[in-house]
């Protein structure tokens, strides 16, 4: 079974002196003992991995080869609403659109979601975007 | 008799009931409709009008209105929609020379009238969506938003405004969404009221 260095990624045997002293390359002493790959494993994900990106480009061609194609995009976004500064908000009408609670991204990676939006639907309307900018804040 | 006494009940209590949204970007004289629409029926106008983006950032609500054509009668309430955009920017706002801390306020409120927008659309019955016919129909707005009415089965009138405007085009609307009623107004200057009552009634009372 190998070791991996934990700073560097080099790999090391079992029983190498490396293990003891410090990694030949960087001088780590923190060592991740890792599995061996089977190839059986490897060949099966590459397999699965291909199947995905065919499918990924026949939708792609099919999407590409119809006559309204400008009216489908491939959505990958989270959040509703997108405070991109002060006084400035990308409105996803997609997200917003769907039965789906609110979330609100504050800053890069940071969201807020709107809990009330995901119980009752009365709720949204009450949904203050001021009143968010406030929490994070504070 | 308790069936049919309950029957009619239910009727007239719909037809009380309906609840025709106003939808549409923003300045393309969703309030201007309302107010002609409210001032024709009513006497009395609904809200103020603005060349400055996002006038309209709370639900406006005219109730109890009628229109009648032929020997239909339509009962209604009439709630014009804050204007639906992708994106609520400030600047937009100073450029019509308004301050910073104002043009942030109004931002804020208006990406506030967008959620309240869309998500009153689980609560109308009917939708008058409204195009600038001197602009480009291909939008995300109009796509999406009709899009999501016709998944929810909630009727439509397309109403293609600014037909006074000089590049108005309102044969590209009908073009693109074929599958709706239209009809080309000029809602500030009263241009074929009546042919959009007569649509309404027409495609809502039973």
């Amino acid at each position: 079974m190998p070791h991996q260095c934990m700073n560097c990624g080099s790999v090391y045997p079992d029983e190498a002196e490396e293990l003891m002293h410090g990694c030949s390359h960087c001088n780590s002493t923190l060592f991740l003992f890792t599995k061996d790959a089977d190839p059986q494993d490897t060949d099966t994900l590459h397999e699965e991995r291909d199947a995905v990106l065919e499918e990924i480009d026949a939708f792609l061609a099919n999407v590409a080869n119809t006559e309204d194609s400008h009216s489908h995009s491939i959505v990958f976004d989270l959040e509703s609403i997108k405070i991109e500064e002060d006084g400035v908000y990308a409105i996803n009408l997609r997200r917003l659109l769907e039965k789906l609670p609110l979330i609100v991204e504050l800053k890069e990676g940071a969201y807020h979601i709107h809990l009330p939006s995901a119980f009752t639907q009365g709720e949204v309307s009450r949904f203050d975007v001021s009143t968010l900018e406030e929490k994070e804040e504070k | 008799m308790r069936n049919l006494l309950a029957r009619l009940f239910s009727f007239f209590k719909k037809q009380q009931d309906i609840s025709i949204g106003v939808y549409g970007p923003p300045n393309v004289g969703k309030t201007t409709l309302a107010n002609r629409i409210s001032s024709d029926l009513t006497g009395e106008e609904l809200g103020s009008v603005s060349e400055i983006p996002h006038e309209t950032r709370e639900i406006q609500k005219k109730e109890r209105m009628e229109l009648q054509a032929n020997a239909n009668t339509l009962s209604f309430n009439l709630l014009d929609m804050p204007g639906i955009s992708t994106k609520v920017d400030y600047r937009d706002f100073t450029e019509h020379g308004m301050e910073a801390d104002a043009a942030k306020g109004r931002a804020k409120e208006a990406t506030k009238g967008i959620v309240e927008a869309i998500k009153f659309l689980e609560e109308v019955d009917a939708c008058l969506v409204v195009f600038d016919a001197t602009e480009d129909p291909y939008t995300q707005v109009n796509i999406t938003v009709l899009g999501n009415l016709e998944a929810k089965q909630i009727p439509i009138v397309i109403v293609a405004n600014k037909i006074d405007g000089d590049n108005a085009d309102p044969a590209t609307i009908e073009e693109a969404f074929p599958q709706h009623p239209m009809v080309e107004i000029s809602a500030k200057e009263g241009t074929n009221m009546e042919q959009l009552y007569d649509t309404v009634v027409h495609k809502l009372a039973h």
